[in-house]
């Protein structure tokens, strides 16, 4: 009798837990199994993880300057006769997807942007020249440029694509808006901006503009050297001593 | 997953010694080709040891292993029916919510270019919508078929912290105003600045309908402690589940309106008070057992 009695009790009980159970599952779903929890969490951290290595090796939109930084450290060559000041800025493309450069501005108060070209230097050794594409004037570069070489690159040759591990030095030829009412720069000055993109007809369609922060005209206030086409230096006294003015009154000084 | 937590709770000492044992074999077999020193040996066991760890309290989490769920759920009631709910809830919703912030983790490592702040905007981001993702659970079609349905009203007031709403209304009022001056801004990062105090209102908007859906969601007849035990989840999941993450994301947001805007010294300090509101949020969010009992017993 009290097995019989037993038996019944748990039945009951059971029936009722599984009352408990459904009425449960209408206010909140069952959790689910620690194997398909597992799966679910790492299936959406995995997808996080490829988007991240998309967004980090360049294929989502141009990103090339990230993960690694260049500068130059080259000079400003005068040109009286045009009343140009010509210099260059370096952009790696560190990613894994060629890009391609359409058009180049410069963020400097002062002065006015008065023509722009590249020059694209592979991953190893120096560049030959594309003569085919019109994009250079230069047979080679060299690590420093020389102001023969300063002079040389053609005005209008973009677009221009950067494959992946190529370095673009980017020429930009400037002139001082107002020489009568100089305010030299302070701090950081003269920052590239170029406009990439993937392509024609490429995807994702997605282009923007970087600026080549890493390689400023004038990095911290660091005055650079002010040549002429001959490689004899400006800004220096004939006791070899820097001059104290700043760069936008030495270039005044140069063009007038 | 009581089995689970058991078999780990019990055999704790032995899977930590057989994680060393397992770390000096690899690192053993790792370091046999060169002349490595006895210390070297002991140096890459120590951190495989710990990146095996790392590992493991890793999957456990992404697998929703919530160990400590019973502790915390006995200090919110002692009722056996609204124990078994509260648990389902507090169990799904801390899985959510690590999941959440493991892809915005690694989402703000991959988008953040290095920057923390963003990297912490990103990781209040995959919370906020883990916490969100946890309550859509009534939409999906219900394998029992509910038979009867309760019909009391529920106000939006009785299950939302006072302090959350006006936190809110304070969001949109100053995501409207930075918007607007961002706007009209010549700034070259003004246009971020609006990006992000948009993103902060539409945070606020978004976590305005989610309180809604989960409060007027249909609830069956059910017993008066299962209504009880329903009614706190709801406050639960309206407070800490996604309310307050939503908040400190937004709190974020407009702290990296200001970075973007303004680089003075009032704009500094209010960036700062901003992010100090989001933490304050973010922590008030968390599943503790000292969070969960305030907001039974206020």
């Amino acid at each position: 009798m009290d097995v019989v009695e037993s038996e019944a009790a748990l039945v009951v009980a059971r029936d009722e837990t599984r009352d408990l159970g459904r009425t449960l599952d209408q206010l909140i779903p069952p959790p689910g199994s620690i194997a398909k929890r597992l799966v679910s969490g790492v299936c959406v951290v995995a997808l996080a993880v490829a988007l991240t290595f998309v967004n980090m090796s360049g294929w989502l939109y141009p990103r090339p300057t990230f993960g690694g930084n260049a500068s130059s450290g080259t000079f400003l060559v005068v040109d009286q006769q045009q009343q140009w000041v010509t210099t260059s800025v370096v952009m790696p493309n560190h990613s894994s997807r060629s890009v391609r450069m359409t058009a180049i501005d410069l963020d400097a108060s002062g002065v006015a942007l008065v023509g722009s070209g590249v020059i694209v230097e592979p991953a190893n050794g120096p560049t030959m020249a594309d003569e085919a594409s019109g994009d250079f004037a230069v047979d080679e570069v060299s690590e420093a440029m020389s102001p023969e070489e300063m002079f040389a690159p053609e005005v209008g040759s973009l677009p221009v694509t950067i494959e992946p591990g190529e370095t673009a030095r980017v020429f930009v030829r400037f002139r001082p808006t107002d020489c009568t009412n100089v305010v030299d720069p302070i701090g950081t000055w003269g920052v590239a901006l170029v406009s990439l993109d993937f392509g024609d007809g490429s995807f994702p369609p997605f282009g923007r503009t970087v600026g080549l922060g890493d390689d400023p005209i004038i990095a911290n206030g660091e005055q650079p050297q002010l040549i002429r086409a001959d490689g004899s230096i400006i800004n220096i006294t004939v006791d070899g001593q820097p001059v104290d003015a700043g760069i936008l009154t030495a270039t005044c000084d140069a063009l007038s | 997953m009581n089995r689970l937590a058991n078999l780990l709770g019990r055999a704790r000492w032995s899977l930590f010694l057989a994680l060393i044992i397992l770390s000096a074999c690899l690192s053993v077999f790792l370091m046999r080709g060169s002349d490595s020193s006895a210390v070297d040996i002991v140096v890459a066991t120590i951190v495989i040891l710990v990146v095996l760890v790392f590992i493991a309290q890793l999957l456990l989490n992404l697998a929703g292993f919530d160990p400590d769920v019973d502790e915390r759920v006995c200090n919110l009631t002692s009722d056996p029916v609204s124990t078994a709910l509260l648990k389902r809830w507090l169990s799904r919703s801390k899985h959510f919510r690590f999941v959440g912030g493991a892809a915005g983790f690694v989402l703000g490592v991959g988008f953040a270019n290095g920057n923390l702040l963003t990297l912490l905007l990103s990781v209040l981001g995959g919370i906020a919508i883990g916490g969100s993702a946890a309550e859509f659970h009534s939409l999906r079609r219900s394998a029992t078929a509910t038979t009867s349905a309760n019909v009391i009203t529920r106000k939006l007031g009785d299950y939302v912290d006072r302090g959350d709403s006006v936190a809110m209304l304070a969001v949109a009022a100053i995501a409207s105003l930075f918007a607007v001056l961002s706007a009209i801004s010549s700034d070259v990062q003004s246009g971020s600045a609006t990006v992000a105090s948009v993103g902060a209102l539409v945070v606020v908007a978004i976590t305005f309908a989610m309180q809604r859906f989960v409060i007027a969601r249909p609830r069956p007849a059910l017993a008066a402690d299962l209504r009880q035990a329903d009614d706190l989840m709801r406050r639960l999941a309206a407070r800490l589940g996604f309310t307050k993450p939503a908040i400190a994301l937004s709190f974020g947001l407009l702290a990296k309106s200001v970075e973007w805007f303004g680089s003075d010294d009032t704009g500094t300090f209010v960036g700062l008070v901003l992010w100090g509101a989001a933490l304050g949020w973010y922590i008030a969010s968390r599943q503790s057992s000292k969070n969960l009992l305030a907001e039974v017993h206020p």
